[in-house]
């Protein structure tokens, strides 16, 4: 164990499990051994465990959770399985600290890479090295195989499964893959999917409109939605976007919209543009909302009976980066069950 | 008519589950004493904070109304400033380009009968413009003889009725409410010849604080604590405001006020109704409010001449604070040289009912003490028996060689915002020797998320119509009633000049105060 000053503690190349877990808790101890009365050491409040597709999206979901760390302490297991080469575990361990309001915030980052048959039992490696007591959230960090991640033997380690449900090529069967596993696995940890997440400043803009005094009451006849993305096929923002709404509206007791998805141009599938048209009696309102960069612009124009309304405003929305969407993620413990409705919706009818 | 959460859910599904199951209603907020302190410290910090986190309407507006001449832009410009160096997220010009939009100013001038005309001119257009609809809420920042003008102005001018069954007109009033019981319920009649009391929400800061919310869900989201939440198992509580600043300018106001009316009248008494209150069914506003006034009629009243007795005045005379040398309190600006008026007080509390009969609460605030702390320490009764030998159980707080110290529950408001379990453990060795540890939470950890300020969930909660953290008509009055009889005792039974400055800045208060506790044979705790 090397202290590289400025609150940091290092290990390299730690090789087997044993190794690893007594560096750990000699690392832990040596902290608190150094930390004055004056300074409260502030240690993990969850485990983090991140499955990784390659060494390249460790390298970034590493890069992530230190950043995440200064506002979450955290334990992070960033962990690269590959079965088929050379039988070894290996982990680069690090300890670092950094003091905000008189405590210390301290994060512990574990790399692991683990080859050969063992990475086929990841969870006996990752199981030792949990934190007791604390929760356990899986991020999957690009995208390894969903498949290997659905199995009991993950699942059971963890309280919350963290994924992006767009970093899988193919967004139709990523969708329908989770949707199975939803209503298969009882015992299935709350799911994050950052999609989802992605599009809840949409979610508040319609929300939000459907508030509004123009359009009190319109929410229960909305008959059309149309949904704007940066790609073809839909991507699964734009699915959940469309299982969202559907599944609120048919809760609620109302008709199913018709939804319909068409493309733009833009990066990723990030979500260019929504209309909705709705109809209350004789009067019929439409609500169109878009914009570029980190402005969007919600328009609504009722149409019929005594007079015609419309009205326009714009508000500022940042769309997170991938460290504010795992912060956000780590802070919340527990499923969403509007997400799951979403899911179940957008993976029954995929468009 | 409020709308409720649930209703509002069903008229529009497509908000369940957001931030905010509901938006306030676009509208209007007028701020009163447009260009004084508490506007630029708090108030459109606090609302620049809301627009940043998009939980204010669209066509939301900030209305100034002020003495002061001042154009929109100009009016804007300040505000910008204030923002800048008072507001807790960075400004940017796209966000403040969008949120100056929605910032006018009106001349007012109270002393005319018309003079609130260039107001109505300008809400009118808000109106017209950014579709307000006519709902307003005035926030009253202007010291306490300007309510009954601008309410009665306010209504005269016909400003004080909602537009319609759907809209509405909110009156925010700052503390203090009144300067004892007869001008409390004067202050309220005032009041209520234009506003009902629905419409009147009293602010106190102190219960939109997360750590003072979070008192609720301590007592009843837990159930651990409930059940040893009595008589049977807490010796007494101690609730304790200790400011370390002096009056900071302020002499001549606080040469009227004193620390029973700005403190205890308020935030103490809160403090006191939130730790002793009976679980509410339910968390709406008038439910939490009528377990907070039951408990306060419950509070055993003080009778004048008993007032020497249960409480103790204090003031403060130079000495050294946080390593600086700091004058009394009679040589402050704006303070007389023989001024009689407590900068400290102490006051005994009986609670008469099942649940705290026999259960003192010790109260204590005051200026120039060691450190700034309010905190709220419920001080367990002591082990029946004690099985170590030579080990006793101490009745209450005071610390000895071989004694069992009672348990000890801090929940901390500020600073350090947290709560602290102490408890017994053996210490380490061949002996058996017994010392208490602390368990520590601290809010601020635990969840690194910064806290909102407590003007931004009020200003919000008021646009919202819930009035669950303002304080009701009944609470104020009742609050009132006892510090009342307290004031009436000190007014019968004055010190003599020259027992005041009766304790050194710097320290915990004056002997009396010791006293008040030692006389019962417990001890106030050093925060």
């Amino acid at each position: 164990m090397v202290a590289t000053g400025g609150g940091l503690l290092r290990a390299q190349h730690v090789s087997g499990l044993h190794a690893v877990t007594r560096e750990l808790a000699e690392m832990r101890a040596s902290l608190l051994r150094a930390g004055d009365e004056a300074r409260s050491v502030r240690l993990s409040v969850l485990t983090l465990v991140v499955a990784c597709a390659d060494r390249e999206s460790a390298e970034q979901a590493a890069q992530v959770v230190e950043r995440t760390a200064a506002s979450h302490p955290t334990r992070a297991i960033v962990l690269v399985a590959d079965p088929a080469g050379e039988p070894r575990i290996e982990a680069d361990l690090s300890l670092s600290c950094s003091a905000t309001r008189g405590e210390q915030i301290c994060v512990e980052l574990v790399r692991l890479e683990v080859g050969g048959e063992t990475a086929l039992h990841l969870r006996s490696v990752v199981s030792p090295l949990l934190l007791p007591d604390v929760p356990v959230h899986l991020w999957l960090a690009g995208s390894p195989p969903l498949n290997q991640a659905l199995t009991p033997d993950s699942l059971e380690l963890c309280e919350r499964l963290v994924l992006d449900s767009d970093a899988y090529p193919d967004p139709a069967a990523t969708l329908a893959t989770l949707a199975r596993a939803v209503r298969r696995i009882r015992s299935l940890p709350a799911v994050a999917d950052l999609a989802w997440s992605r599009i809840r400043p949409w979610r508040e803009l319609v929300g939000r409109a459907f508030d509004t005094p123009e359009l009190r009451g319109f929410a229960l006849g909305i008959e059309e939605v149309e949904v704007r993305c940066a790609s073809a096929p839909p991507s699964a923002e734009a699915r959940l976007f469309g299982g969202w709404i559907t599944s609120r509206l048919r809760r609620a007791g109302s008709r199913v919209p018709a939804v319909t998805h068409l493309p733009g141009y833009g990066s990723g599938g990030e979500l260019l543009g929504v209309t909705i048209r709705a109809r209350r009696r004789d009067r019929i309102a439409r609500v169109e909302i878009g914009g570029e960069g980190d402005r969007r612009t919600t328009s609504i124009a009722v149409e019929g009976g005594m007079r015609s309304v419309s009205s326009t405003w714009t508000v500022a929305v940042e769309r997170p980066g991938l460290v504010e969407l795992v912060g956000a993620q780590i802070e919340e413990q527990g499923g969403d069950p509007l997400y799951i409705a979403a899911l179940l919706t957008a993976a029954e009818d995929p468009p | 008519m409020e709308v409720g959460t649930r209703a509002a859910v069903q008229a529009n599904p497509l908000r369940e589950g957001l931030r905010l199951e509901r938006t306030p209603q676009p509208c209007a907020l007028v701020i009163f004493g447009a260009t004084g302190d508490l506007t630029k410290r708090k108030l459109v910090p606090a609302v620049y904070a809301l627009a940043v986190q998009g939980l204010l309407p669209t066509g939301f507006t900030v209305v100034g109304a002020g003495r002061t001449p001042l154009t929109d832009d100009e009016f804007r410009s300040a505000m910008r400033e204030a923002v800048e160096r008072f507001g807790r997220f960075p400004v940017t010009d796209t966000q403040w380009a969008a949120f100056a939009e929605g910032i006018r100013y009106a001349c007012v001038e109270l002393d005319d009968p018309q003079g609130l005309a260039p107001l109505h001119t300008v809400l009118e257009e808000v109106d017209l413009e950014r579709g307000t609809r006519g709902n307003r809420v005035y926030y009253l920042s202007i010291p306490p003889s300007g309510i009954a003008t601008v309410t009665r102005r306010l209504g005269e001018a016909g400003m004080s009725r909602p537009p319609g069954p759907d809209g509405f007109v909110r009156l925010i009033v700052e503390k203090p409410f009144g300067r004892d019981l007869a001008s409390a319920r004067q202050l309220n009649e005032e009041l209520h010849r234009y506003f009902d009391e629905a419409q009147i929400y009293r602010i106190d800061h102190y219960l939109g604080k997360e750590t003072v919310q979070n008192l609720h869900v301590f007592r009843f989201a837990n159930g651990i604590f409930e059940p040893v939440w009595n008589r049977q198992y807490i010796d007494h509580m101690q609730i304790t405001v200790a400011e370390s600043i002096g009056v900071e300018g302020r002499g001549a106001y606080y040469q009227e006020s004193g620390a029973l009316r700005d403190i205890v009248q308020n935030h103490i008494m809160q403090l006191v109704a939130l730790v002793g209150m009976e679980a509410p069914a339910n968390f709406s506003p008038e439910t939490v409010r009528d377990e907070k006034v039951k408990l306060l009629r419950a509070i055993r009243p003080i009778h004048p001449d008993d007032a020497t007795e249960m409480t103790v005045r204090g003031q403060y005379g130079p000495g050294w604070v946080e390593g600086e040398h700091v004058p009394g309190y009679r040589e402050e600006p704006g303070v007389s040289p023989t001024s009689l008026r407590e900068t400290f007080v102490a006051i005994k509390l009986d609670i008469d009912n099942w649940r705290w009969a026999g259960t003192p609460f010790y109260l204590r605030t005051g200026k120039r003490l060691p450190r700034r702390a309010t905190e709220i320490a419920i001080q367990f009764r002591h082990v029946p028996h004690s099985p170590f030998r030579g080990q006793v159980a101490t009745p209450s707080g005071t610390p000895a060689p071989g004694s069992i110290e009672p348990n000890l529950l801090v929940v901390r408001i500020q600073p350090d915002e947290g709560i602290t379990l102490r408890f017994n453990a053996k210490v380490p060795g061949q002996a058996m020797r017994i010392r208490t540890v602390n368990m520590d939470f601290l809010y601020g950890s635990s969840f690194l998320t910064q806290s909102p300020e407590a003007y931004e969930r009020l200003l919000l909660d008021c646009m919202l119509g819930d009035a669950t953290l303002f304080a009701r008509e009944d609470e104020v009055e009742e609050a009132w009633r006892l510090c009342t009889a307290i004031l009436d005792g000190w007014r019968a039974h004055p010190p003599r000049v020259d027992e005041f400055p009766n304790y050194e800045a710097g320290t915990w208060g004056p002997q009396a105060a010791h006293d008040l506790l030692a006389r019962d044979g417990r001890a106030w705790r050093r925060p």
